[in-house]
């Protein structure tokens, strides 16, 4: 297993390639750009890109699906069915399936949005905007901030403390640091969230 | 990169010491050792995990590092001198009068990590992660930190003195005796709301 990591300044964002050395298979977390330093990691290991997973839908994290896409025959694999058009395999909390040659596991997270998924495969955790290094995903309101801990408590925090935390924002971190130092986890944090936006304007 | 070969003693599932079968206990009593001397001896070090690891005083200078694993170990007087580092991990280590000065760390996790007279000088520590470390008379000084987070941690007798925090989210639970002198301290992320893009 190879791991690759890009970050685009476009949205200041992770992306993250997975290469299978056996089956030669290969797949790209959240592909906010596609660009030539990954194509040619992925043409230097004689990779072909079999999937994509999204965490969510969220444009500077699938901005280069389209440019990957004219290259590869790759299956998207999101929450939502469609993104800009093009057909999703739909994944669902708790689903485990097999791609580019690795095990997955999918787990429904919402709060930072509706569709976000955070995906494991063996020790790695792609988990998107949901967690970052230190904090939660940003929310639109206390009540998606609770659902967001609440989910990302019961769902993820079970886990093995040596899990490698992969977030699409900022440095990668383990699953037991997070456990422990995660400002989100504290008393009250929920309360702190601010809505950015002031609809009633 | 990432194996991650699990201890082959039954009922164990600790990660596997130096590229072996079993974790660092179920190892053979010279596997410390064994691994120290492999250390110092490559020059390019891939998918190795030391979790747990006692080294003290080695000369790991200009060395490479991918996906390793120093997660739980406990270094002392050792030198990361001029050394990179990719996806390198030393969560809840213990550093102690270590240094990485001169080093090109990138996406590298230091998260609950205990560091005492540790020196990061002149260093690029781009996407790094100090989550909920203790760092103590420690020093940054002249390094480019960038997208590198400080969340709750504690900061002692340490300092940053010219450093680049463009996007230094630098939010801890202690900080006594700091020093950001001609540091882009504008450019940090001082509160969680700001975090955010």
């Amino acid at each position: 297993m190879k791991l690759y990591q890009y970050y685009s300044v476009y949205g200041f964002a992770n992306s993250y390639l997975l290469g299978n050395d056996e089956t030669k298979q290969a797949l790209v977390v959240d592909p906010g750009e596609f660009n030539a330093g990954m194509l040619g990691h992925i043409e230097r290991n004689g990779y072909y890109v079999r999937a994509v997973l999204l965490t969510h839908n969220h444009t500077h994290h699938t901005r280069g699906l389209k440019t990957l896409l004219k290259i590869y025959e790759a299956e998207i694999y999101a929450a939502t069915s469609k993104v800009f058009g093009i057909s999703c395999r739909v994944v669902k909390d708790g689903e485990r399936f097999a791609v580019a040659g690795f095990r997955a596991e999918a787990f429904s997270i919402p709060g930072h949005s509706p569709d976000s998924m955070v995906y494991r495969i063996d020790r790695l955790l792609f988990t998107g905007d949901a967690l970052h290094a230190g904090v939660i995903g940003k929310t639109l309101s206390p009540f998606n901030a609770d659902l967001l801990i609440e989910r990302l408590r019961t769902r993820l925090m079970g886990l093995d403390d040596d899990l490698v935390v992969l977030p699409d924002h900022g440095p990668p971190s383990s699953l037991g640091v997070e456990r422990r130092f995660n400002l989100g986890f504290e008393e009250g944090y929920s309360k702190k969230v601010t809505a950015p936006y002031d609809f009633f304007v | 990169m990432y194996t991650f070969v699990r201890c082959r003693e039954p009922g164990c599932g600790k990660p596997a010491f130096a590229g072996g079968t079993a974790c660092l206990a179920h190892s053979g009593p010279d596997a410390e050792a064994e691994a120290a001397r492999r250390l110092e001896s490559g020059t390019e070090h891939r998918d190795l995990g030391f979790t747990g690891a006692r080294f003290e005083g080695l000369n790991l200078r200009g060395m490479r590092f991918y996906g390793c694993s120093f997660m739980g170990a406990t270094l002392r007087n050792v030198l990361f001198t001029n050394a990179v580092f990719r996806l390198c991990f030393f969560d809840n280590a213990i550093l102690d009068s270590c240094d990485f000065s001169h080093v090109d760390a990138q996406f590298c996790s230091f998260g609950g990590a205990t560091m005492t007279n540790v020196s990061f000088e002149n260093s690029e520590l781009l996407h790094d992660s100090f989550v909920g470390a203790s760092i103590t008379d420690s020093t940054f000084n002249n390094s480019n930190l960038y997208d590198s987070r400080f969340i709750r941690c504690t900061l002692v007798k340490s300092d940053f003195i010219d450093c680049n925090l463009k996007r230094v989210c630098m939010i801890p639970d202690r900080e006594e005796g700091v020093s950001f002198k001609y540091s882009n301290t504008l450019e940090a992320i001082r509160d969680v709301e700001h975090l955010y893009i």
